[in-house]
């Protein structure tokens, strides 16, 4: 290959695409760290171990781990369902699942307002029975849910359709049961994109911003999770708190990014 | 054939139902409140909403700044994925896995350091400052924001065509006498334009909706620096859900709009690529 592949061109290049990705990418995230520890080491912790961030971390954990197993579990339906089966409709199945990648998140949070707020449909059945949706946990989870929604379907399907449905066909007319196929045929095939599936799903829930702070209502202990305390921190000029919040979604970014990779290379 | 083997794997009513059940709940019923809310709002009250001067203002800010951050993103995305799959150097595994990075890092840790990073005391802002410039609350703080969140996505769609570019017709033409301009022009480009404009249509969509990274860094003055999404979040917050509602209505048609045309361009490429 000569193609631009002079040294002064190469380096050219290269020097670029390094100070591209410093500035924009390398800077922003050290400077999290820096700041984050700024007012010192005691600070650092007393805000990390505080009773806000605490409940904050918990409500984040939740809200992800119910989008995990949402997603498992839906994912693999789906994808079971569009790979093994012809049915009429299935583009249009297929667009439904996507649908929410296509969304802003604000957008997100707006339609489960319409539905569960103060004038949506299904407001007064649940004020019968006394469970509020907006504004409290629930609407976390079911906008944490929305957003991660396609995830591992979307892995899944492609590999589950060029893998082929003969294989479970075969054993199915040798009288394998549904969960014989499953765990003994389907699952090993599916595992890695089920695996790289909820690894994306678990850095998107954590870290979901717009469309949660649509349906929070920001309670202090109740409704805050980790992106919405960093915002109040930050409004309320106390930078280096919002900064060193901010450390804990960062470390746990980058534990996904290498997960991820780790993934990839299996 | 396809016919008796149509469901002969067992399972099919198990996960039809909760795919079903999954979609309805999840993604239909919130969508169907949407349009019949927006329903409700009858028309001229709709048209008013979508077109008062403010909102107008808003659609501006946000597609300015989503088509100067898929140009720029484009032809940073085109460089590192060159750079990526072309080159050998000392860091090239570090390089490849900081692109990830925008992907995870949540929208709020990104808008925080972002605004902090560019505003007038911060370590790059007061770098321009003496130029007159100013980044932090301004529209260039959007278009900042909105590099960052698209970042690995043009690079994500051309790496993968760029190594599997055989790149022997490129060298031929090399030996007898092409221009590097010219092979690049009439060789590389063709190959890579799919890619290229799938690339540039999806960072320019997630560009119109985000919301996250942009609002510390916006300044969010309303006719300057206010994007739609947020004025929709303001709508929400003053109890005017029928004005959010409009927005959101006119923000989804122009994307699906949008990525219609971006498909129907690339399969025509792909197409004429043969």
């Amino acid at each position: 290959m000569q193609l631009l592949q002079t040294k002064p061109i190469k380096w050219l290049l290269l020097v670029l695409a390094w100070l591209f990705i410093g500035i924009v990418l390398v800077l922003p995230v050290g400077l999290v760290l820096v700041q984050a520890f700024a007012s010192g080491w005691h600070t650092y912790l007393t805000t990390i171990s505080s009773l806000v961030t605490l409940q904050a971390i918990n409500l984040t954990v939740t809200a992800t781990l119910i989008s995990i197993v949402f997603n498992l579990v839906f994912g693999v339906s789906a994808a079971w369902l569009i790979a093994f089966y012809d049915f009429p409709g299935k583009r249009l199945l297929n667009a439904l699942i996507d649908l929410p990648f296509s969304v802003s998140p604000v957008i997100a949070g707006l339609i489960f307002i319409l539905t569960f707020g103060r004038g949506g449909w299904l407001a007064p059945l649940f004020s019968a029975i006394h469970v509020q949706i907006v504004f409290a946990p629930p609407a976390i989870f079911l906008t944490t849910v929305f957003v991660t929604f396609p995830f591992v379907a979307r892995e899944v399907i492609p590999v589950l359709e060029a893998k082929g449905r003969e294989e479970e066909q075969t054993a199915a007319l040798l009288g394998a049961s549904f969960s014989q196929i499953l765990w003994q045929i389907t699952f090993p095939a599916i595992k890695a994109p089920v695996a790289g599936g909820l690894v994306l799903a678990t850095a998107r829930a954590l870290g979901e911003f717009g469309a949660v702070a649509v349906v929070s209502g920001n309670i202090q202990g109740k409704t805050l999770t980790l992106s919405l305390l960093v915002q109040n921190l930050y409004n309320d000029f106390k930078f280096n708190e919002a900064f060193a919040v901010a450390t804990i979604l960062l470390g746990s970014t980058i534990l996904v990014v290498l997960l991820k990779q780790r993934l990839l290379k299996n | 054939m396809q016919q008796t083997s149509k469901r002969l794997i067992p399972g099919y009513y198990f996960s039809l139902v909760i795919t079903l059940l999954g979609v309805s709940l999840i993604v239909l019923l919130p969508f169907a409140a949407l349009v019949i809310s927006g329903w409700q709002v009858g028309a001229q009250q709709f048209w008013q909403e979508a077109t008062n001067s403010r909102v107008l203002a808003s659609y501006l800010v946000s597609i300015k700044g989503a088509l100067v951050a898929a140009i720029i993103n484009t032809g940073f995305g085109l460089l590192l994925a060159w750079v990526l799959t072309q080159y050998e150097f000392p860091g090239k595994w570090l390089l490849d896995s900081l692109l990830d990075l925008p992907f995870a890092l949540p929208t709020a840790v990104a808008g925080i350091a972002l605004a902090y990073l560019f505003s007038d005391q911060g370590w790059l802002g007061r770098l321009v400052v003496p130029l007159g410039w100013k980044i932090s609350y301004t529209f260039n703080g959007i278009v900042i924001a909105m590099i960052f969140v698209t970042l690995p996505f043009v690079v994500r769609e051309i790496q993968p065509v760029l190594e599997q570019l055989d790149f022997s017709v490129q060298e031929a033409a090399y030996t007898l006498g092409g221009g590097t301009s010219t092979i690049l022009r009439r060789l590389v480009l063709p190959e890579i334009l799919p890619a290229l404009v799938s690339g540039f249509g999806l960072v320019f969509a997630r560009c119109l909706g985000e919301y996250g990274s942009i609002v510390f860094i916006a300044g969010n003055q309303p006719y300057h620096t206010e994007i739609t999404p947020l004025l929709i979040m303001f709508k929400l917050e003053a109890h005017d859900y029928s004005g959010a509602t409009v927005l959101a209505l006119v923000m989804l048609l122009f994307s699906f709009t949008f990525s219609f045309i971006i498909h129907s361009w690339q399969r025509w490429l792909l197409q004429r690529k043969g």
